[in-house]
């Protein structure tokens, strides 16, 4: 299906979201934290079962987290995009209507700290067992601390 | 009798790098199973965005010793549609045929892998000596085995000569032969057919559901291939089929990676018949104006996808990799129920996980638990000077 055929269907059928399309096969859907449920429904309503992987991006200068989902549907990358409040960062989980979800959702946790409700496996992703709770090394005020200073402690 | 939990590595002989499989076994089958990555995460997210990058390129080529060339391609498609700047055709040929020849340098890999989780170590080394003919091809256009730096912002490093073509095609009907007989060993040896069909039974729904990628969702019987769902690459203007079985076993994947090699001896074949003349590479800045772009890339192991956003300096704001075996976990989690403790090995091995790869590392000062990085000389210093004090 053509990028600009699948522009349409979402604007007629979300009025809340607005949808880009960067180039041929490339579509950007913005939505609002409220309907991003709603969104990710209708678009598997249609037929959409591949989620690429989800996307974190820390945007400290608006005090915001931007999750970007990237779906893949009929030739087209469908990305849904949602801000989520950086003091309040709870999301809900996906892995209800996209059941691929839930790995990239733990790794969500596991580098940004956005908590994701009722996810079907809270466990650590990436991070060893013996990683500090409450330091998440994608966030951009993350100090990265290593350094070659105690070469006896291998 | 009562069912029993098995750890399987993070240390173990069947697995060529750090992961653990817990296995719960009733007798001799496998009833539950989990698999847990957290042994190799080495921060290359982070790493990237304190890189210019010209830097990241080679930072993302050492994402995956065996794909290399998957990751810089995907990696620069991203950043030249931020620019917004033309390639050139014969590069994203050159591209194309140096990502088809680490193709076959994968499978055939995966294929010497396969035959040593089942036992038949002679297959392990009649693939492997093969495989020497194709990094020797991917040496004589890169000057490197692995790791082939081909790739630039805007386009290629390197050229291919005229006398080099020669070499190359004689390469490629030598790799014909052989994989025309690998086929044929896969279709009628009786004990790999007895290994492999039936074992690791994914179905077509659950591998949809699941997301999973490449020759793992197409041995299910999905059509789905960057390639040619969504053309990079001189992909649009070369013939060649998806390769997909409806099996959905181990033996449906090997079939798939096996075709898969024909397919792509054919696609450089191709490439090496009209490779158009021109400029190798275009000329990129080195600030990139703030925006951004996702990129994807069918790798050997599946779909491979990058986002990419920049803030108009020289360094990234982020890069996001999402390599195709973190999309096969899920999977190969279905896969393992049911099957016998021997077959674990083959069904896992079945994906061709590469751990490094889908956890990336970081190395890091704990508070609890000091772990550094060292580098080898200074590391060597320090056991000479130990020697030395007693």
């Amino acid at each position: 299906m053509k990028s600009t055929q699948i522009k349409t269907l979402i604007e007629k059928n979300l009025p809340w979201a607005v949808v880009e399309v960067s180039r041929e096969r490339r579509i950007m859907v913005y939505t609002p934290f409220g309907n991003l449920l709603a969104t990710l429904q209708f678009l598997c309503d249609q037929g959409v079962t591949h989620v690429s992987t989800i996307t974190g991006v820390d945007k400290i200068q608006d005090n915001k987290f931007e999750l970007l989902y990237h779906l893949y549907w009929e030739q087209n990358e469908i990305t849904v995009r949602v801000e989520v409040d950086r003091d309040k960062p709870i999301v809900p989980t996906v892995s209800t209507l996209l059941p691929g979800a839930v790995v990239y959702e733990r790794e969500i946790q596991d580098m940004f700290g956005i908590c994701v409700t009722d996810i079907p496996d809270r466990r650590r992703l990436l991070l060893f067992d013996e990683w500090p709770e409450g330091e998440y090394p994608l966030r951009k005020d993350y100090e990265v601390k290593a350094n070659v200073t105690d070469i006896r402690g291998i | 009798m009562p069912k029993v939990r098995i750890p399987v590595g993070p240390q173990h002989p069947a697995f060529k790098e750090p992961m653990r499989v817990d296995l719960t076994v009733d007798g001799e089958l496998v009833v539950e199973a989990d698999v847990i990555i957290s042994y190799t995460h080495r921060g290359i997210e982070k790493a990237a965005e304190t890189r210019s990058y010209v830097k990241d390129l080679y930072l993302v080529e050492r994402v995956c010793g065996i794909c290399s060339h998957s990751h810089t391609t995907c990696f620069c498609q991203a950043v030249e549609e931020i620019l917004d700047i033309e390639v050139p055709p014969r590069a994203l040929y050159l591209r194309s045929l140096v990502g088809e020849l680490e193709r076959i340098q994968s499978h055939l890999l995966w294929v010497g892998v396969a035959g040593h989780e089942l036992g038949w170590d002679t297959l392990l080394m009649y693939s492997w000596r093969d495989r020497e003919r194709v990094m020797d091809m991917l040496e004589l256009i890169s000057g490197n085995r692995m790791n082939y730096a081909m790739n630039t912002i805007g386009g290629v490093r390197r050229d291919i000569e005229e006398e080099q073509l020669h070499d190359l095609k004689n390469g490629l009907s030598f790799l014909k032969e052989r994989a025309n007989y690998y086929i044929h060993l896969f279709t009628e040896e009786e004990s790999f057919l007895k290994r492999t069909k039936g074992v690791g039974y994914l179905p077509t729904t659950l591998a949809k559901r699941l997301c999973a990628v490449g020759p793992t969702v197409r041995a299910s019987n999905v059509k789905m291939d960057v390639r040619a769902d969504d053309p990079y690459a001189a992909y649009a203007e070369l013939e060649f089929d998806v390769i997909t079985t409806n099996t959905c076993d181990v033996w449906g994947r090997t079939y798939v990676k096996i075709m898969e090699i024909l397919q792509s001896i054919r696609i450089c074949n191709q490439i090496l018949d009209d490779l158009p003349a021109g400029e190798l590479r275009v000329k990129a800045p080195v600030k990139i104006p703030e925006g951004e772009a996702v990129s994807r890339y069918e790798a050997p192991r599946g779909e491979l996808i990058y986002y990419v956003k920049s803030n108009g300096t020289d360094k990234p704001e982020r890069v996001k990799i999402r390599t195709p075996t973190l999309a096969n976990w899920l999977v190969t989690v279905e896969m393992l129920k049911g099957v016998y403790i021997a077959d674990v090995p083959i069904v896992v091995d079945a994906i061709d996980p590469c751990i490094a790869c889908c956890a990336r590392m970081l190395s890091c000062n704990a508070t609890t638990t000091p772990v550094t990085s060292v580098d080898l000389t200074a590391l060597r210093q320090s056991r000479r000077n130990e020697q030395v004090m007693e």
